[in-house]
């Protein structure tokens, strides 16, 4: 029977209430010691194959037929108003189907998509729609704008003098930090400054849009298929019914990609006006001025603790450089969360720019507070004479220090005894020299949320062949989430992941889901994923029951066979679908929500060694352990995966992303991938990986999620790295070679 | 950014014919495709494909030396052992040029041609004294390459010129060489700074260096003052010293968002030394990897890739 709950949810350190519709489930939850067949072997991806070929089909791959091809003016200036556009002489270039300029085009989420006045350099002005890219270039030469260029700031410390606030600042106060700090024993007082790093997805925006009379397609790489669907809805006025948003393959989107963006409305347009369908793919650059971004703060804390290292009160701030949208990312999160400490006040001051707008980008806030406050704690920890991992170990809390509240599972103090064991901690003083290449060896906590929560729905059918159909609400970004999926049925139904077929990302399917963000994707979709396959078992034993004249109770499904437990039955599941023909078993399942009154998190410690050139200024991470609690692992090889990739994205917050503004002009100089250096495969370091958690025996199937911990920790454990090995700190990222010059000057 | 016409030359006089009628050569693509999509210059407006030309291949010895099909790629040049051993500097810049995908695509001949001042494998060549053969409807003729560039992106080559091959004598007995780029990241890279040694011993004595600078100036090029100092030298740290300070005086660095022109010339100093000492050693018959770049800046990685 189908009942609506009330749950509470936190995403990206936002706390949601939602009404969601559950089923009622009646599949037995997985013992905790021993993780059934599958679940827990290393599984390749099922799409593997196709990525490699080339044969997966990403958004930016689509080719319908009579699709037009779609441009966009952007303003070059960091803000200036639109004096006059000549959208007529577009209209007039040979091969042109529509061309739209401010005020043409329906809003996105509230806000102006073709601006008159674009408030910075890279905001969209006009697009266009034509046969070919070279008649839209054309028709683009032809709009002759023209602008008046009007006063900016870009800078952060402007932009704090002048109040204009893009986001409400956020105060959060325990306890009384100003008495706690004036007692403390110890105090010391730091600032850091976190760059703005792109997320640069393989994969651009993009979106192809089919609009006819009978509804709206629109083909989008997005994190969120049915967040994408309402915003359509909500811009062009139509209902759920007659528009479909579809994902298949993603090239990623890091929190850049929530639901449809303003190309899809852009693709959206264009395609209602010409009557025709339009892609519209955006270019590295525009990616880069447009899109988001990780936003750059600048934290100053004032850190209070006993001469024994306990922490006694914070004092912090962080002025963000939001640019012209998003919100407050929980930058200060790390400070209030991780440790016991019983006396805090807090101020985060989320600043406007005449930038793009800022977008979550993975672990948004808390990588880059945990990249900051990791290392203030360095800083104590050294005032103080301790370890720096006994440090945090002294302040270890058992509960969440703002709540109170009981954590599901927390097995931090395991992450750092066995990350000290893994990287030799104990004799990382013996790496350190006076020669011309240094080592040193730093640690940090990790900690964000995770553990998943309704809704999320999924459905199975299986027919005469015995390879069922997954469909579950939701599309993968990329993270293998659908691997993961077969591999939760595939324990249901005693067959190998690979015989699954797993349909997402089309919101005309069954179901709906979550959106791929806040490392809650499996942790959603799972349990649905395998009470929907214990529906079909269940019935599937009841026909073998028939079949072979043996009791239901006394079958089971175990490596593609239906086998009696006594052992003297042992037929291929395939003898009892046959019987079936063209007709299906089918189930379904929901996500019921997790207990209420309990803190749902990951945590984890990293600890990085570094090799620093003190000739060239180079940097190198030589080596990492990541040890992370995550509940139970699903796909070891999937979650290995996501660990080496938040690792080297960690890596190049560090030491080589960084947007540059040129302070002249406003506009960003390195918006290409030539001058904005992401690392690559080869940068890699070597990596020791480790899963502390066991099942978390609070949620169900034990899962919490891994998208964004595996990042969160990276930076700060080379800052404090590259700290140990130079005895000093670099307070500004990305540590590049100039930087680290400059600090040994 | 389409051309007007494309046409796929067999041989290098179906090429020539297209030159002379205002045809570009394209050969791997990777500097002209890829810039044209950039932005940085639109495509020519008629192209001529050379990369069926089979003359234009491959990388043969001959007496005396090697020579280079303007077509040899820089994972052929990395897999020649006579390229490895012999001119073991224009193996360490062939090796680290882009990625895996870069050095299958992308040829000498572009390299050259494309006279970027930052590009691999110009300070080797020029080193080595290669001497490149440029054709043209009207005749052929032979251009040593510190002749060979003018400026950034410009050549001594007229318009109709198809550079066909690169010749490199062999070096004496003794030589060993290196080339060195400094690098953010281990691969997709444009040298900040690369400098090139070849240096060649005589017992203890150094008969004869040479040493040229990149992206130090608007074209690559020899340096006579480090030479000097290295010359008659006991290849002493004090003497590696003086050659590269003397590097880095000569060089003429400008400030971008890559780096500043003042660290650019401390750099000089820096990656000139490692590739001094690097050619040293492998004059001595020390090994070395090849490429030199990411084991000269102190770091050993492991892992994966
Ligand atoms: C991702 C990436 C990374 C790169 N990394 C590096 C790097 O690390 N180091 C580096 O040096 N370069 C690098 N490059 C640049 C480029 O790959 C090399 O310069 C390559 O050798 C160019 O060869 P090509 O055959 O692709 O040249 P093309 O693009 O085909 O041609 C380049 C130019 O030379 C001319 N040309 C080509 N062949 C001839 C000929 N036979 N006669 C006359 N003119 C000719 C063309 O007209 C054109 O002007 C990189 C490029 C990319 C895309």
């Amino acid at each position: 029977m189908a009942r609506l709950i009330k749950t509470e949810a936190v995403v990206e350190g936002r706390t949601e209430v939602r009404w969601t519709l559950v089923e009622e489930d009646s599949t037995p939850e997985w013992p905790a010691d021993q993780p059934p067949g599958v679940v827990g072997e290393p599984t390749t991806r099922l799409t593997a194959g196709a990525r490699l070929s080339g044969s997966a089909r990403y958004t930016s791959d689509m080719q319908l037929p009579r699709q037009l091809e779609a441009t966009v003016l952007r303003s070059p200036h960091a803000n200036a108003r639109l004096t006059s556009i000549s959208l007529d002489a577009a209209r007039a270039v040979p091969g042109v189907r529509a061309v739209i300029g401010p005020g043409d085009c329906p809003q996105f989420d509230g806000e102006a998509v073709l601006h008159d006045e674009p408030p910075y350099g890279g905001a969209a002005v006009a697009a266009i729609a034509a046969e070919t890219r070279e008649a839209a270039d054309e028709a683009m030469a032809a709009l002759d704008p023209q602008w008046e260029p009007l006063g900016f700031v870009v800078d952060l410390d402007q932009s704090l003098e002048n109040q204009t606030f893009q986001d409400d600042p956020v105060e959060y106060e325990r306890g009384d930090a100003e008495t706690a700090l004036a007692a403390a024993e110890l105090t010391i007082t730091s600032d850091y400054l976190a760059p703005a790093q792109l997320h640069n997805s393989m994969e651009p925006h993009c979106a192809v849009a089919d609009w006819r009379p009978d509804g709206l397609t629109l083909w989008s790489s997005t994190q969120g298929i049915y967040q994408a669907r309402s915003q359509l809805c909500g811009s062009f006025g139509l209902d759920q019914e007659h528009v479909r948003v579809i994902c298949h393959f993603m090239g990623g989107g890091f929190g850049s990609k929530f639901g449809c963006g303003p190309e899809g409305v852009i693709a959206a347009e264009l395609s209602r006006r010409a009557g025709r369908p339009v892609r519209l793919v955006l270019s590295r650059r525009d990616e880069n001025l447009s899109t988001g971004y990780r936003t750059p703060a600048r934290f100053s804390f004032t850190i209070g603790a006993g001469c024994d290292g306990r922490l006694q009160a914070v004092e912090a701030s962080a002025v963000m450089g939001l640019g012209t949208g998003g919100w407050a990312y929980p930058v200060l999160e790390p400070v209030k969360s991780v440790y016991a400490c019983e006396h805090q006040h807090l101020m985060t001051l989320p600043m406007r720019l005449n930038l793009g707008p800022a977008a979550a980008f993975r672990a948004p806030g808390v990588m880059e507070g945990t990249w900051a406050f990791e290392q203030a704690l360095d800083e104590l920890a050294e005032a103080a004479g301790l370890d720096p991992l006994e440090l945090r170990r002294r302040n270890h809390t058992d509960v969440d220090p703002s709540t109170g509240r009981p954590y599901t599972s927390k097995r931090l103090l395991e992450s750092y005894d066995l990350a000290a064991e893994l990287a030799g901690w104990d004799a990382r003083d013996e790496l350190r020299s006076d020669g011309r290449v240094r080592r040193g060896m730093g640690c940090a906590s990790q900690y964000w949320w995770g553990g998943g929560g309704p809704p999320a729905y999924a459905d199975v059918r299986i027919g005469s062949d015995a390879k069922p159909v997954l469909t579950v609400g939701m599309q993968d970004l990329g993270t293998g989430v659908t691997t993961a999926c077969a591999v939760v049925l595939a324990e249901r139904l005693g067959i190998r992941p690979d015989q699954v077929t797993v349909r997402t990302g089309d919101t005309d399917l069954a179901g709906h889901g979550p959106f791929s963000g806040g490392s809650m994707t499996l942790a959603s979709v799972a349990p649905a994923v395998r009470s929907a396959g214990h529906h079909v078992r269940t019935q599937l034993l009841e026909l073998a029951a028939d079949m072979f004249e043996i009791a239901a109770s006394d079958l089971e499904l175990t490596e593609g066979e239906v086998r009696s437990t006594d052992g003297t039955l042992r037929r291929p599941i395939h003898d009892v679908t046959e019987k079936l023909g063209n007709a299906w078993v089918t189930g379904s399942g929901s996500r019921a929500p997790n207990p209420d009154g309990m803190a749902v998190n990951t945590f984890g410690c990293q600890i990085a060694q570094v090799a620093v050139d003190t000739l060239t200024g180079l940097i190198t991470v030589e080596r990492v352990v990541a040890v992370h609690d995550i509940g139970r692992v699903v796909n070891p090889m999937g979650a290995r995966s996501q660990v080496l990739g938040g690792i080297l994205q960690g890596i190049g917050f560090a030491l080589s992303e960084e947007r540059v503004v040129d302070p002249t002009t406003g506009t960003v100089v390195n918006a290409g991938l030539e001058d904005y250096k992401i690392p690559t495969l080869a940068d890699l370091p070597e990596v020791e990986c480790r899963f502390v958690g066991e099942p978390d025996p609070e949620l169900a199937l034990g899962i919490k999620g891994l998208g964004e911990p595996p990042i969160i920790p990276t930076p700060g454990a080379i800052g404090n790295a590259v700290a140990h090995a130079l005895g000093l700190r670099l307070r500004e990222a990305p540590y590049t070679p100039r930087r680290v010059l400059e600090a040994l000057q | 950014m389409s051309a007007q016409s494309y046409t796929a030359a067999t041989s290098v006089d179906e090429a020539l014919e297209a030159m002379a009628t205002g045809a570009r050569p394209i050969a791997g693509g990777t500097d002209l495709v890829v810039g044209a999509r950039g932005g940085k210059a639109p495509l020519p407006d008629a192209l001529v494909a050379i990369h069926r030309v089979s003359e234009l291949r491959g990388i043969r010895e001959q007496e005396g030396g090697l020579v280079l099909g303007a077509l040899a790629t820089h994972a052929d040049i990395v897999a020649s052992s006579s390229a490895c051993e012999l001119f073991t500097a224009l193996a360490d810049a062939s090796a680290i040029v882009g990625s895996h995908a870069t050095r299958t695509a992308g040829t000498i001949g572009g390299n050259v041609m494309n006279a970027s001042p930052a590009m691999e494998t110009g300070g080797p060549l020029i080193c080595f004294d290669a001497v490149a053969t440029l054709r043209s409807a009207s005749g052929t003729r032979r251009v040593a390459l510190t002749d060979l560039f003018t400026g950034p992106g410009r050549t001594v080559a007229e318009p109709g010129e198809l550079l066909t091959e690169l010749a490199i004598p062999t070096p004496k007995d003794g030589t060993g060489s290196c080339y060195a780029r400094l690098e953010y990241r281990r691969q997709m890279e444009i040298a900040i700074v690369g400098a090139t040694a070849v240096v060649t011993l005589d017992g203890g004595t150094v008969r004869d260096a040479r040493i040229a600078i990149t992206a130090l100036a608007p074209t690559i090029h020899r340096v006579a003052e480090a030479e000097q100092a290295l010359n008659g030298s006991d290849a002493s740290d004090a003497a590696v010293h003086a050659a590269a300070d003397a590097a880095a005086g000569a060089s003429r660095p400008i400030s971008d968002v890559r780096g500043s022109a003042q660290y650019r010339r401390a750099m000089a100093a820096v990656l000139t030394r490692r590739a001094i000492s690097t050619a040293i050693t492998r004059a001595r018959g020390g090994r070395f990897p090849i490429p030199a770049s990411p084991a000269l800046h102190g770091a050993v990685n492991g892992g994966a890739a």
